[in-house]
């Protein structure tokens, strides 16, 4: 059997570290615009979530929840067609802070992932 | 975050599985000695290649997972598995999987199996250049240096497992000879791997300063660091240890073996340090 080396461990250490640095920090990493844009304060509830890319996306998974972390479900196209924009419609949502947090499939294959928050006063 | 993890893990695997099997099957065909029985290969390539095969697999359901919201139940959610297997992932899952197949026929006793298995070692580097920005124009030059860095880093890694058990197994005199063959050869693979990796590096990022403080930037780092390491282990065992086992002073091959043995840890470490890259961050700042 081979003697695991001490620059294997302290390389995972150091990996270690590094990788739960990287992964918090990722979340964000996407370009998007999106309606309503993050951080917004609306007086109304919005009709539509939309997600804006650069390129074409699949959007596998997305979902709205507010400060308590309850979930509020969103009308979408079924279809997991690469698309730049995309579009959901919540039910009417009342006053709170909300979040929407999405994932999705790049053309190029790679996974991603994002998330934006607004306020409906 | 323990799909991700999970992830980073099989990603780690499967580049480890799949770059010692192939780099086993370079290096059967370019320096062990000729004579040396397909059966002596098992060891080196079968195990990686089988490991290769498996956490390739594994890859698909993690993905339908993680693009499930890393649930469970996502990772066999049937759209979402078809999805990620007509995706560019999953074409490269195909490939590389075809292509470690193809790997195990070095281990037939017919010398055509060792040629059979170089055009296997080329669908598995293939693999690697179907996924991610190297899909990004100018993608022929992109996919073509992809292919050629992992060739390179494959007879690097992959001599590491043959080499360990000759310089264990065989006379003094046989692993020196063995030994600087792959030494004189490795100068150059380890001369077109760097420059391959720079070029890529600079065509990914546009050679932008301000990508050392993304994620990617902080993990390539890391990344970096640890090759630094590898290729600083590697020149002492040319430069010194090599000449040593020649001379066959005390303790030579021990040192050899030991030596190795750092190099296996280093690239350990590079493997999972790569697959934490592909799977969180991106090499542009924002996108």
């Amino acid at each position: 059997m081979m003697k695991v080396s001490r620059s294997l461990r302290l390389g995972l250490i150091s990996l270690l570290g590094s990788i739960v640095l990287a992964v918090s920090a990722a979340a964000h990493s996407t370009k998007e615009s999106t309606v309503p844009a993050d951080g917004a304060i609306l007086t109304a509830p919005p009709a539509t979530v939309e997600m804006r890319f650069d390129s074409p996306m699949r959007i596998t998974m997305i979902t709205v929840t507010d400060q308590d972390g309850e979930s509020y479900p969103l009308a979408r196209d079924k279809s997991l067609a690469a698309r730049e924009t995309f579009i959901a419609r919540p039910e009417t949502l009342p006053a709170g802070q909300y979040r929407v947090e999405w994932r999705g499939l790049a053309e190029d294959g790679h996974a991603m992932q994002g998330e934006f928050s607004f306020t409906v006063q | 975050m323990i799909i991700t993890l999970l992830t980073i893990l099989a990603k780690a695997l499967a580049y480890g599985g799949a770059l010692a099997a192939s780099g086993a099957v370079l290096f059967w065909v370019l320096v062990a000695a000729p004579g040396r029985r397909a059966g002596q290969m098992r060891p080196v390539l079968l195990w990686p290649a089988v490991l290769g095969i498996a956490m390739t697999l594994a890859l698909v359901p993690l993905q339908a997972s993680f693009l499930g919201g890393g649930t469970w139940s996502a990772a066999t959610d049937t759209d979402l598995l078809a999805l990620v297997a007509t995706t560019p992932l999953g074409a490269s899952v195909q490939l590389r999987v075809v292509g470690l197949a193809i790997l195990l026929l070095a281990l037939l006793p017919f010398a055509w199996g060792r040629l059979v298995a170089a055009f296997g070692v080329m669908l598995v580097a293939l693999s690697f250049s179907l996924v991610g920005h190297t899909l990004a124009e100018p993608r022929a030059v992109l996919s073509a240096l992809i292919g050629l860095h992992v060739v390179c880093i494959a007879f690097w890694i992959g001599s590491l497992g043959p080499l360990y058990r000759i310089v264990d197994q065989v006379s003094v005199r046989q692993a020196a000879d063995v030994v600087e063959r792959f030494g004189r050869l490795a100068v150059w693979v380890v001369a077109v791997l760097i420059a391959s990796g720079g070029l890529l590096l600079v065509m990914l990022t546009g050679a932008e300063a301000g990508i050392i403080a993304t994620p990617y930037g902080t993990v390539f780092l890391v990344k970096l660091a640890w090759v630094f390491a590898l290729i600083m282990l590697a020149t002492r065992n040319k430069l010194v240890l090599t000449p040593d086992l020649r001379s066959d002073r005390d303790g030579a091959r021990d040192a050899l073996m030991r030596a190795i043995r750092w190099e296996i840890g280093c690239v350990a470490v590079i493997m999972l340090t790569t697959a934490t890259l592909t799977t969180i961050a991106s090499p542009t700042p924002d996108a």
